[in-house]
């Protein structure tokens, strides 16, 4: 397992997300389908949702590889002492996995609060999993 | 006596179609299951059978795009599929999604 690994997946869902609804409106437009996705609100957020978090996770990815592009290490000091770069990356992809993982328990099993233990109890693992890796690839060891 | 309307294949195959989904209102949700299950089983045993191991998240998530593009084609005519069905489906379809990637953290297998 791995810090980029980690990163990467989450991206990758919710690529994969934006694409498949994305391909379900449009087929529905083009062929002026009489049942479309559209017509739901939830999955409407969702790309909406989807979209301005990979536009908030680029603008962070950005500013914090120009700030590490212009960091200088002096002989005295450690390095990656701010990290930014490290712990930006798993938080705004998580909270794109959340939205899908969250929109998409709500669809199937609705909103009662008997099925939201099972949403809570995996987002938890998730987080878990970005904090272990934000902690091991920020105290030194090299991010895989 | 018949305990449902018979289809009317005079007006074809899609009139036909859309009176058994009237008539058996969960015909297209079995006929999605189907589609679902027999791409998911199938391809993850024959896998099995043949190299030992099954990619299961892998067959899932190919299973659930299968089920997808079906659903998609059922809402081209009225009254084969509602939005409710189709919600699960790529409902579903996102849930494998997150399954295989983050199953895909342990590297290539």
């Amino acid at each position: 397992m791995g810090h980029l690994k980690f990163v990467i997946s989450l991206i990758m869902i919710t690529l994969f997300s934006m694409a498949l609804i994305g391909f379900g409106i449009n087929f529905a437009r083009d062929n002026n389908a009489d049942i479309t996705i559209s017509e739901d609100a939830l999955f409407n957020n969702t790309k909406d949702a989807l979209g301005g978090n990979v536009t908030v996770f680029y603008g962070d990815i950005n500013t914090s590889s120009q700030a590490l592009a212009e960091a200088t290490i002096s002989t005295q000091t450690e390095a990656s002492e701010g990290g930014t770069t490290i712990k930006v990356g798993p938080k705004t992809a998580l909270q794109t996995t959340i939205i899908v993982i969250k929109n998409s328990f709500e669809r199937i099993f609705g909103s009662d609060s008997e099925f939201s233990i099972f949403f809570t109890g995996f987002i938890t693992i998730l987080s878990f999993m970005g904090i272990m890796y934000i902690a091991k690839a920020w105290f030194g060891r090299t991010p895989d | 006596m018949s305990k449902y309307a018979e289809p009317n294949l005079t007006g074809g195959i899609d009139d036909a179609l859309v009176s058994t989904a009237t008539s058996v209102p969960a015909f297209p949700v079995m006929l999605l299951f189907f589609i679902f299950c027999l791409i998911m089983i199938g391809g993850s045993m024959n896998q099995k059978r043949k190299t030992g191991t099954a990619d299961v998240p892998f067959w899932g998530i190919l299973a659930s795009i299968a089920t997808s593009m079906t659903a998609l084609l059922m809402t081209l005519g009225e009254g084969m599929i509602n939005s409710i069905t189709l919600g699960v489906v790529f409902s579903m379809t996102l849930i494998f999604s997150v399954w295989f990637f983050l199953s895909k953290i342990r590297g290539e297998q």
